[in-house]
């Protein structure tokens, strides 16, 4: 384990983006991984705990979810679990244990990039906004984006998330997250699959999908999406929709099964997103 | 030992030798301990004879070391202890005492919740906690409370069943509290 010579407590944003900004800091938040598991090399622990960030709110903007906000908290907030469907209250439920649903934080599971994290996928599929503070500055970033430059491999370390955003014209999308996992408590899943869908007059008119955990980075399925958008969804075109997706996907080990599992999967969860709007 | 500098609101520890001074309540306690930058909260708890904290599987997967941090079950075998610095403990011995035992605790006995016991402090203190926000809790929101905790004895069927017990219990004892 790393030894730590410093244990910071910052009571501002600024004050937190600023002590990261020194060589050899490293964040402290839910303490599910982190706190034992500190980069090497790390000699200053920033303890995010007296952030004000451990809220979630909603305004014309959206879903407002503070980094620090845990997802015990989630399945709290009667605004959250009714978004979209109940998608977040699924993907947060669905947190291997209750105390650990305790500890987890919105922003420790996008910082720490694991491929089972439950949030990147939801976040993936409504097209979130990551407020992240860096450098001095605070901007909001596309979720897709925060794997790219100028964040990629900072958060967490030199660039701290402060909140993020689901927009407003998600709330009434019907969203749905399956786990496929050897028992429901795993955190080490085979697959993870967010879908959002909005119909007008009975049509698919935005769908957003997304896999997590069979793949090594969270990937939207655009083409699958775009197929779904304009037609009625029904086991046919969600079975046509779901052969768009791409072959070229980094499936890892375990390939074999998981060419099988996914496309039952991902129309799994089409469907039932679908049936929700009826 | 540890300097420890406020600026604004701002905390900053220190380490000494490798070793920080922390401000912790424990089980309504204040005590001022030494902890080394590695050493965990359960670690840390049991050095200073909180032995009802039990050292299970260590990953945080088995719940045995629970406490409430603030109110909040959490495991103290992730923590850090240094991040206790300025917070609330409570173990299973701040709950009661063989002479006056918490509701929950008679209701554990009673009902026959307990074997090995290992596991126990640990469910006691995430069923004060489920109890203290909801009153009267249902069967499926008292196995989701306790869905972190693991017991090897049982079939947590008796588990259950005392914590419904201890929710009339506390019930009842409200309800005298309030006719007197």
């Amino acid at each position: 384990m790393t030894k730590i010579s410093s244990y910071y407590l910052p009571a501002t944003v600024r004050e937190a983006a600023s002590r990261l900004s020194k060589p050899g800091a490293a964040i402290i938040a839910g303490s599910t991984l982190a706190a034992r598991n500190l980069p090497a090399g790390t000699m200053a622990a920033v303890d995010l705990r007296r952030l004000p960030l451990k809220y979630i709110k909603a305004d014309a903007k959206g879903l407002h979810l503070g980094a620090c906000a845990t997802f015990s908290d989630i399945l709290d907030s009667k605004t959250a679990c009714a978004w979209a469907g109940g998608i977040l209250r699924s993907a947060a439920f669905k947190v291997s244990s209750q105390l650990i649903r305790n500890m987890a934080t919105v922003g420790g599971n996008i910082a720490r990039p694991m491929p089972y994290n439950h949030l990147p996928p939801v976040f993936a599929a409504l097209d979130a906004k990551v407020l992240v503070a860096a450098k001095g500055k605070t901007a909001y970033y596309q979720f897709g984006e925060l794997a790219g430059k100028p964040l990629a491999g900072t958060l967490g370390k030199k660039a701290l998330i402060v909140e993020v955003l689901l927009p407003a014209a998600t709330k009434n999308m019907r969203g749905v997250f399956e786990k496929f996992s050897k028992a429901p408590s795993m955190w080490e899943s085979y697959a993870l699959v967010a879908a959002a869908l909005a119909f007008k007059n009975g049509v698919c008119s935005g769908a957003g999908l997304a896999l997590g955990a069979a793949v090594p980075r969270v990937v939207r399925l655009a083409a699958v999406e775009a197929a779904l958008i304009g037609s009625p969804v029904t086991e046919t075109t969600a079975g046509a929709a779901v052969s768009a997706a791409p072959d070229g996907l980094e499936l890892g080990a375990q390939r074999e099964y998981k060419r099988e599992l996914l496309p039952v999967l991902i129309r799994r969860a089409i469907i039932a997103a679908a049936r929700e709007d009826k | 030992m540890t300097a420890v500098r406020r600026t604004a609101k701002a905390i900053s520890l220190t380490a000494e030798n490798g070793i920080f001074r922390i401000e912790v309540a424990v089980n309504g306690v204040r005590g001022s301990w030494r902890v080394g930058a590695e050493d965990t909260l359960l670690s840390a708890l049991r050095a200073n004879g909180w032995k009802g904290v039990k050292r299970g599987c260590d990953t945080g997967e088995c719940g045995s070391c629970t406490v409430l941090v603030d109110g909040t079950p959490e495991l103290a075998c992730l923590k850090l202890a240094v991040s206790a610095h300025g917070r609330e403990i409570t173990t299973i011995e701040g709950l009661g005492s063989p002479a006056e035992p918490h509701p929950l605790q008679e209701a554990f006995v009673e009902a026959g919740a307990v074997q090995c016991g290992f596991c126990i402090p640990g469910m006691i203190l995430v069923s004060k906690a489920l109890l203290d926000k909801n009153p009267e809790p249902s069967e499926t929101q008292i196995r989701h409370a306790l869905d972190g905790n693991l017991c090897r004895c049982t079939g947590y069927v008796k588990q259950v069943e005392a914590v419904r017990l201890a929710a009339g219990k506390i019930k009842n004892r409200e309800v005298r509290r309030a006719g007197q």
